[in-house]
């Protein structure tokens, strides 16, 4: 008996071992991490695209973060007092905070960081900080001052931010990762995340974790390469990646996300997914009757815009630009009346588009847009029209503007309905000449100014009218974010279940 | 009577069953506490943001929305957590599509709904997984060895009573039919083995003596007959004694060899009542009272130069006679070993008093020793009788009272013994 008790607490001990101590026995290896499309620059002031957004959030941290629960947490700023009218934001620095050399976060990184990044050439088509500080005092003088009188340091761990008028969702946009505190070593920028990245080469990042960050992750670090989507299962069971960080779940084709050890995390709904029109002046598409057409005819074909998407799956089709529940949201009744009055412009439309056939950008692959509209009886000219890829179509939206359509998407920045100021408002961040609409961009300014949660509603109603009048873009649904990753190779800690999470942290390499 | 198998259900079998039983009732009691506790939690959880959900959808205000659905989703450990209207997801957090329409509990999942108060077909919807995580698998795993442990106990405890106790005892006996009684006759026939080994060794030993002893008796022997210096009684004490130390060392030699067995031809009525078993050995019938005259005779003779020690005999006239079937060699042993003790008891500086006696009560013949000595406690003659300790002698083995003991066992008689401290030793054989 006496050897069956010693036999067994023995495997006990052994057994305990493995489990307490086995994860530590060895370094692990780097995690593989790959996007669908380049980030171009891990600068956080020239941020313009939704992959950027995400390689960068592992870097450079704002003044706020957002939690599993979507509430708003403390993350540069360790704490904040907001005025009554929202006018004046009051931050406390996290001086704990380190950067990856050392050094530590104050309130003078924000300031000096956001202005120089407003002095840089923007790869969009405003700055990518404009849709918050240009809603600064001062911020109409810094091109002559140099600097933005509404932005005080009083002390390194004190930024007072001063507003010319309320600013409701300042808290949302301060989280952006364009507004993140950073600095220049040597050729490198350096930030306070949970990694430090080092260009390898073209499209080739390596992330590795910054000693000083709070953030513990069980990876030593990351690889960040771009693949072609199309490219996806074979790179994730192969092993050239071990993780698909960060893509809309409409793009990717079902089979893509089958494998024997390939996982999908959903996130919510993150990604609009629209059809850009070219409403400047001489196009086809300036005219907003046809712009309704359009819209009408997406929407109103079996199927609606399902169509137009990889993968149903993880695609709500919507032509109202706010999400259910949203404030502002119309009701299904009304939204689909306003669509429908877009039947009577279609004859003109196709007639119109015989005279000058349609030039349409759409994504590697995705040819069968093209198809669709021709169904409708849509000429489009097959020779201007490309498979456009990323960057030419970035290029195209932003400066060019030679498409009349762009199949492209735009990420929900948040909840409140003020998201949709980034790529509609007057200043918005990716907004585009080719989709400013004047009468959408006013009711949007205003309704960032507005506190009370029922005259929110009310504003943002105006909103989704106009957004169906005027028909800037034809929305063609919202699209759940998914990261795709090889659970054999990668595991995972945590729930990962917010909207717009990039972060790599909570992934783990599980072998050696 | 009981068999084995009834007594070890009774002392073992049934405690262990009843430990193990109850061992195993407290971990599902638990595992089902604990997930009925769980499934409460979840339960409890997704009603009370369905109430909390009311004000935000009722004033669509997503940012709130948003939050309490996330909270669900991480409270209850759910897979998928959606806000559904008529079958329609309006906000949907996990990896189930089509959630809002699959509202059936299957074997892998468990759907919990809650309407959100006072909305018609406004419904919060969580779908958690049919086994909880985390402390649930670890006491499930936790208890499923401590189960395992204890019947491995209680099978390693069968085997290893029919393995060190049957199986020895019994060679070719089932765990079944054997009986506690024999088991007892079992392990009584194994110490008396014991014991005659012990025996053996000692009478090897005691043998060797006998042997030895035999040569220098037959040098006194033939210096006794030559000498001239002694009276006739000196001398015949002499020889009595050579012949009486001739005969012990005989009876030691010819105790292993075959007795030849003589065929009773005596008269039952002159022979005590006594069960003979037909193995042992027969003796021809003596006359006690001249085996103890004798004997006291001898040892008077022995003991004549102690001037302190005097000794007397009387013989009732109704035992004077009796016959007995015995060994006389054995007997006089005994008694040559109780007058020894008698002797022994009373100290050179005392005076005493050994006196012997025969008698008859009913049809037993009772023959007494008794003397005058020192006595012997209570606590000290509980070890002679028992342990055949010797007690105050320097170099006393204790064999004579267990030898007298075992003779008179033998006999089927009794052996009795009586002290008092200060006051004597009365030592009683009844045949």
């Amino acid at each position: 008996m006496r050897k069956v008790y010693f036999v067994m607490g023995l495997c006990s001990l052994v057994v305990g071992g493995l489990v307490m101590f086995g994860g530590m026995s060895e370094k692990p290896r780097s995690i593989k991490v790959g996007y669908g499309q380049p980030w171009k620059s891990i600068h956080p002031g020239l941020q313009h695209t939704a992959v950027a957004d995400f390689v960068l959030s592992n870097q450079f941290e704002a003044l706020v973060g957002y939690d599993q629960n979507n509430n708003i947490v403390p993350l540069g700023a360790k704490s904040w007092r907001v005025n009554d009218d929202m006018t004046v934001y009051t931050f406390k620095i996290d001086t704990d905070r380190k950067f990856s050399d050392g050094s530590s976060l104050t309130s003078h990184d924000y300031k000096r960081s956001w202005e120089e990044a407003l002095s840089l050439d923007p790869k969009s088509a405003n700055s990518s900080l404009a849709d918050v500080l240009h809603m600064l005092e001062g911020a109409d003088r810094f091109h002559n001052l140099g600097y933005i009188s509404g932005i005080e340091t009083p002390d390194s761990s004190t930024l007072i931010l001063r507003f010319k008028e309320t600013y409701r969702t300042a808290l949302d946009y301060l989280h952006g990762n364009r507004l993140a505190a950073y600095k220049k070593v040597g050729d490198r920028y350096i930030g306070t995340g949970a990694y430090s990245l080092r260009e390898l080469g073209t499209d080739n990042l390596v992330a590795q974790k910054n000693p000083y960050s709070n953030l513990s992750s069980k990876g030593s670090e990351l690889e960040m390469i771009v693949i072609d989507p199309t490219t996806l299962k074979k790179s994730i069971e192969s092993g050239i990646i071990d993780i698909y960080a960060f893509e809309a779940g409409s793009r990717v084709a079902q089979e893509n996300l089958t494998g024997p050890n390939t996982k999908v995390l959903v996130g919510q709904d993150a990604i609009n997914e629209a059809l850009y029109l070219n409403s400047l002046p001489g196009r086809l598409f300036s005219d907003k009757r046809l712009r309704k057409a359009l819209l009408y005819l997406i929407h109103q074909a079996p199927s609606g815009a399902n169509k137009l998407v990889r993968n149903p799956k993880y695609f709500s089709s919507d032509p109202q630009a706010l999400l259910p529940l949203q404030a502002g949201r119309l009701s299904d009744q009304e939204a689909n009346k306003l669509v429908q009055d877009g039947e009577r412009y279609v004859p003109i439309l196709i007639e119109e588009s015989k005279k000058k056939p349609l030039i349409v950008y759409v994504g590697k692959g995705e040819t069968w847009v093209l198809d669709h509209l021709e169904n409708f009886g849509l000429v489009i000219d097959r020779n201007l029209s490309k498979e456009a890829d990323p960057s030419e179509r970035i290029s195209n939206y932003y400066k060019e503007h030679r498409s009349d359509i762009l199949l492209a998407g735009y990420s929900i920045s948040g909840a409140d309905p003020d998201s949709v100021y980034h790529v509609m408002g007057k200043h918005g961040a990716i907004t585009s000449p080719m989709i400013q609409s004047r009468v959408i961009a006013e009711i949007l300014e205003d309704g960032r100014q507005i506190v009370d949660s029922n005259r929110v509603n009310t504003q943002y109603e105006k909103f989704s009218r106009a957004f169906l009048e005027e028909v800037p873009l034809v929305h063609l649904g919202f699209s759940k974010a998914i990261t795709v990753y090889n659970s054999k190779r990668v595991g995972i800690d945590s729930a990962v279940i917010r909207r717009n999470n990039g972060h790599l942290y909570p992934f783990y390499s599980k072998s050696p | 009577m009981i068999t084995i198998n009834q007594w070890f259900r009774s002392k073992a079998i049934v405690p262990l069953v009843l430990l193990t039983t109850t061992v195993i009732i407290a971990w599902i009691s638990l595992l089902l506490r604990q997930y009925y506790d769980l499934r409460k939690y979840q339960t409890d959880q997704v009603q009370q943001h369905a109430n909390l959900m009311q004000i935000p959808v009722t004033r669509k205000d997503r940012v709130i929305l948003e939050t309490l659905v996330g909270s669900v989703f991480l409270n209850t450990n759910s897979r998928s957590v959606a806000i559904c209207h008529n079958n329609k997801s309006l906000i949907s957090l996990g990896w189930r599509s089509g959630f809002c329409k699959n509202s059936v509990d299957s074997v892998f999942q468990r759907v919990l709904s809650s309407n959100i108060g006072g909305l018609e077909g406004y419904r919060l919807v969580a779908s958690t997984p049919i086994f909880p995580n985390g402390s649930f698998w670890l006491a499930l795993v936790m208890g499923g060895i401590l189960v395992g442990a204890s019947l491995i106990i209680v099978y390693r405890l069968q085997s290893s009573i029919r393995e060190c106790i049957l199986v020895p005892l019994n060679g070719e006996q089932t765990f079944e039919v054997i009986q506690i009684k024999e088991v007892d006759d079992l392990l009584r026939k194994q110490e008396l083995a014991k014991q005659a080994e012990v025996h053996k060794a000692t009478f090897k030993v005691a043998k060797q003596v006998a042997h030895d002893i035999r040569s220098p008796l037959s040098c006194l022997d033939a210096i006794s007959k030559r000498s001239d210096g002694l009276n006739f009684e000196e001398k015949d004490l002499i020889n009595r004694s050579i012949t009486r130390i001739s005969e012990i060392a005989e009876d030691l030699l010819l105790r292993d060899r075959p007795q030849k067995s003589i065929p009773p031809t005596l008269n039952n009525e002159m022979v005590l009542n006594r069960n003979i078993p037909i193995s042992e050995p027969v003796h021809i019938p003596i006359v006690i009272s001249e085996i103890l005259s004798e004997s006291l005779e001898s040892k008077r003779v022995e003991c004549s130069t102690l001037e302190n020690i005097k000794f007397s005999k009387m013989i009732e006239p109704e035992a004077m006679d009796t016959l007995l079937a015995l060994d006389p060699n054995g007997l006089k042993r005994v008694l040559s070993n109780l007058f020894n003790n008698a002797v022994e008891s009373i100290k050179p500086n005392c005076r005493g008093l050994i006196s012997a006696s025969l008698s008859k009560e009913n049809e037993n013949l009772i023959l007494e020793i008794r003397d005058t000595g020192a006595g012997i406690s209570p606590s000290d003659l509980k070890k002679i009788i028992e342990k055949g300790i010797s007690i105050g002698k320097a170099n006393g083995n204790g064999l004579g009272i267990t030898s007298a003991q075992s003779f008179m066992k033998g006999l089927n008689g009794k052996f009795d013994i009586y002290s008092k401290e200060g006051f004597g030793t009365t030592v009683r054989l009844t045949f």
